[in-house]
């Protein structure tokens, strides 16, 4: 297989359209094909679905994996030994969870594929850091370890880095003001969780109508809209609301699963998220699986070029999202760009349930 | 709860909503299909069929034909005996919520077996509740004959309380669970007088077999029927129901080549699909399909190859069955299929668990024969693909109107 190190000398926005799908197209066949033949139930799925290994597949057909196999079966392409890591996630379900084995290898690409995404974003790779979260999800065990994941990853750019809040959650306001005094003169970078930042940073500093000086910082966040969408809370009044408290004018969201984590997909400077030459996505109609077009909101599809432990390349995830175009976004940068539309409706199920049987 | 001289005290009361009828039962059983019960239940039919809001429900509609004085009539003419049979008193129904006329249906099968009835029916509110009861109290209320019609009608919601249940538990002499096997043990923890008996109605497994000559052999209108009638069992539903097949068993007879098999199959999945274009697919249906069929490719050792017909249809190929093949349970429009050429090929899914084997082209009474020889514990119903969802008086293997009445002997 192509090392992993030969592929991260491509400029992660670099490629266009026609060259980065030849690119993904052997890449992704080779990376089908060495799951094939390494995890068993991977085998089970792709025989079911027809899958030949001696075919050269387009990106587009080639077979993606429901995402919730990853909930329901251990997906492992590597010996139980050569795990170093597990990942887990919460789901949308609540009780089930993701579990994702990672080898040494699979782990380190993870990092350097989120140094070279986010080197296109950043002014330094090397940053003072505030956490908007509490030091206590890196240490105590009951935290889902995406959330863990994510401070750990984004940690890669920290010079200096302080948490923001303490271990009640509660905003620790001098810290911070010590912490932007002694770096006042750098570019910061501040990291958290969408949620997070809105219920205790945000709305603590407007309640006591306080003000810190996050002008020279970058912001990036993630984790979704889910919980701020149920408060009637959009991007335009979230950006508005943390300018106001903290002066914060780069603010970027990013997109991502814990099933592919490495490649994220960061929102640009005109409000899309991109993918890199490491990743893709494609949208299909829930009629039969066709592409949509540009524009039209369909069923995401996730392929990333960094799972070798487990067989997570190509996922079809239980999101909606519209693709605008390729290559032609305003800021510059090449590939798909795109935006969320939230997960899947949940239909309400009709006939027999737990209070019916029978008819 | 308190018996006061006879008197019983419900501490419970205020939890309780009564729709019809109230808290007083005064139980006086009636023989099995009493007239005055069969003349309510036509005047309820027409009243029903000539209602306009009833009118646009399909389900309502069913039931207004079936609860007709002359279907009842040729039900009854099974039942004629020189043995007098009377109702045992009072049927305490947990009805299902998700098909709202049903409890409408337990109740009708309680009153025909000369009974006193408390149907216990969903808090969620519901449009047919509202209509079917509507109909109901002014028919009740338009004959003196009706009185004791009337007073062997109660319908009443409350919010899961085991206390409540416990009550109508504790007074009943029949007990109807329209289950789920979680609800039935649940409610099983409610204790019933000893002489009380129970019936419920458990999760079920069922499946199809069809005939391959005979599919081969039908024209295009046959074709179409027959594809009407079974997307009326499965996806009318979601193939939700207990009835709804999972699994199609496609019987060769000995004249039949392997091409002719794979064409007979072919045909009859391009008009499922057909049909299957009216359905309304939902983004969250397609992912639980395409999730369960992954799934099932990993844990099931029978399971082959996939066929999709856009994600309307998903057929998955099994080259055996066994008793855990009963597993695999298809929703919104997924199916297995095997092939056989003779029924001891799938006796492992004659379990307890199969409830309804809907067919096509094969002799009923034969299978029935068959069923008996090999004493198997499963299967209570074997009737023509269309016919999966008729409710009827003989349903999950009780003759439901011998279930809910006691026989008067007499020399």
């Amino acid at each position: 297989m192509t090392d992993y190190n030969n592929i991260l000398k491509v400029e992660p926005f670099a490629l266009s359209k026609e060259e980065k799908r030849q690119f993904l197209m052997k890449q992704v066949n080779e990376l089908t094909r060495f799951h094939y033949e390494h995890c068993i139930s991977y085998t089970k799925v792709l025989d079911f679905l027809g899958y030949d290994r001696n075919k050269m597949y387009s990106l587009e057909t080639l077979p993606f994996l429901p995402i919730r196999m990853f909930k329901e079966f251990e997906m492992l392409s590597v010996s139980k030994e050569e795990v170093f890591k597990r990942i887990t996630s919460s789901g949308t379900t609540g009780q089930s969870v993701s579990e994702i084995f990672l080898d040494k290898e699979t782990a380190l690409n993870q990092q350097k594929t989120l140094i070279r995404i986010m080197g296109d974003f950043i002014p330094e790779m090397r940053m003072p850091m505030i956490i908007l979260d509490t030091e206590r999800v890196i240490r105590d065990r009951n935290f889902f370890s995406a959330r863990k994941a994510g401070i750990l990853g984004f940690s890669l750019f920290a010079r200096d880095k302080i948490y923001a809040l303490d271990d009640e959650m509660n905003l620790d306001i001098p810290a911070l003001q010590t912490f932007l005094a002694k770096h006042s003169e750098k570019p910061i970078l501040v990291f958290g969780y969408t949620f997070m930042i809105w219920q205790y940073f945000y709305q603590e500093l407007f309640r006591r109508g306080m003000m810190l000086d996050f002008s020279n910082a970058i912001l990036i966040h993630g984790g979704g809209w889910k919980k701020l969408q149920n408060l009637n809370i959009s991007v335009e009044k979230f950006k508005r609301g943390l300018y106001e408290v903290c002066g914060v004018k780069k603010i970027h969201d990013y997109y991502g699963m814990v099933e592919q984590t490495g490649t994220i997909y960061m929102t640009c400077e005109n409000g899309y998220m991109h993918t890199s030459v490491y990743s893709d996505i494609i949208t299909r109609r829930a009629e039969d699986f066709s592409i949509c077009e540009f524009e039209e909101k369909g069923i995401v599809q996730l392929i990333s070029l960094i799972p070798r432990s487990y067989p997570g390349h190509n996922l079809l995830t239980e999101d909606e999202a519209i693709i605008l175009g390729e290559d032609d976004c305003p800021c510059g940068r090449k590939g798909k760009y795109f935006k969320i539309s939230g997960r899947i409706q949940n239909a309400e199920v009709r006939g027999c349930s737990d209070t019916y049987a029978g008819r | 709860m308190l018996r006061l001289g006879g008197a019983v005290i419900l501490m419970q009361a205020d939890k309780i909503m009564y729709y019809l009828g109230n808290e007083e039962l005064h139980p006086r059983p009636l023989k099995i299909f009493d007239e005055r019960v069969m003349n309510f239940l036509e005047d309820l039919s027409r009243t029903l069929r000539k209602n306009p809001q009833a009118q646009k429900y399909a389900d309502i509609i069913t039931f207004a034909f079936w609860i007709r004085k002359r279907n009842i009539q040729k039900k009854k003419e099974k039942y004629q005996s020189e043995l007098i049979r009377v109702g045992r008193g009072i049927v305490f129904h947990i009805a299902p919520s998700n098909i709202p006329v049903n409890f409408a249906f337990s109740l009708v099968f309680g009153l025909l077996s000369g009974n006193t009835n408390v149907v216990r029916i969903s808090t969620k509110e519901s449009e047919q509740y509202t209509i079917i009861m509507n109909c109901m109290r002014n028919v009740l209320g338009s004959k003196a004959d009706y009185q004791v019609v009337r007073e062997n009608i109660v319908v009443v919601s409350y919010l899961h309380d085991s206390k409540i249940t416990d009550y109508f538990s504790s007074i009943c002499d029949i007990r109807v669970v329209w289950g789920g096997n979680e609800t039935i043990n649940e409610v099983r923890k409610s204790k019933l007088k000893p002489k009380a008996t129970e019936v419920t109605f458990a999760d079920r497994y069922s499946f199809s077999i069809l005939s391959v000559k005979n599919i081969l052999a039908m024209d295009e209108k046959q074709l179409r029927k027959l594809a009407k009638d079974f997307y009326n069992d499965t996806y009318l539903i979601d193939q939700n129901a207990c009835s709804s097949p999972h699994l199609i068993v496609w019987k060769k007879d000995k004249e039949i080549s392997k091409e002719d098999c794979e064409l007979a199959k072919r045909v009859f999945w391009n008009r499922i699909s057909d049909e299957a274009k009216k359905w309304k697919l939902s983004e969250m249906a397609v992912m639980e399909k395409y999730t369960s069929a992954c799934r099932y490719a990993v844990q099931k050792k029978e399971v082959q190859k996939l066929h999709s017909y856009s994600n309307r249809v998903y057929v998955l190929d099994l080259d055996f069955v066994s008793e855990e093949t009963a597993d695999i349970r298809g929703r919104f429009g997924l199916f297995c299929q095997v092939e056989i050429s003779s029924y001891p090929e799938i006796l492992p899914l004659f379990g307890q668990d199969t409830q309804t084997i809907t067919y096509q082209g094969i002799d009923s009474r034969e299978l029935g024969e068959f069923l008996v020889e090999y004493g198997v514990c499963g299967v209570d119903r074997i009737v023509p693909v269309g016919k999966s969802l008729d409710l009827d008086l003989i349903w999950d293997g009780y003759d439901i109107i011998c279930s809910m009445s006691r026989v008067i002997w007499h020399e």
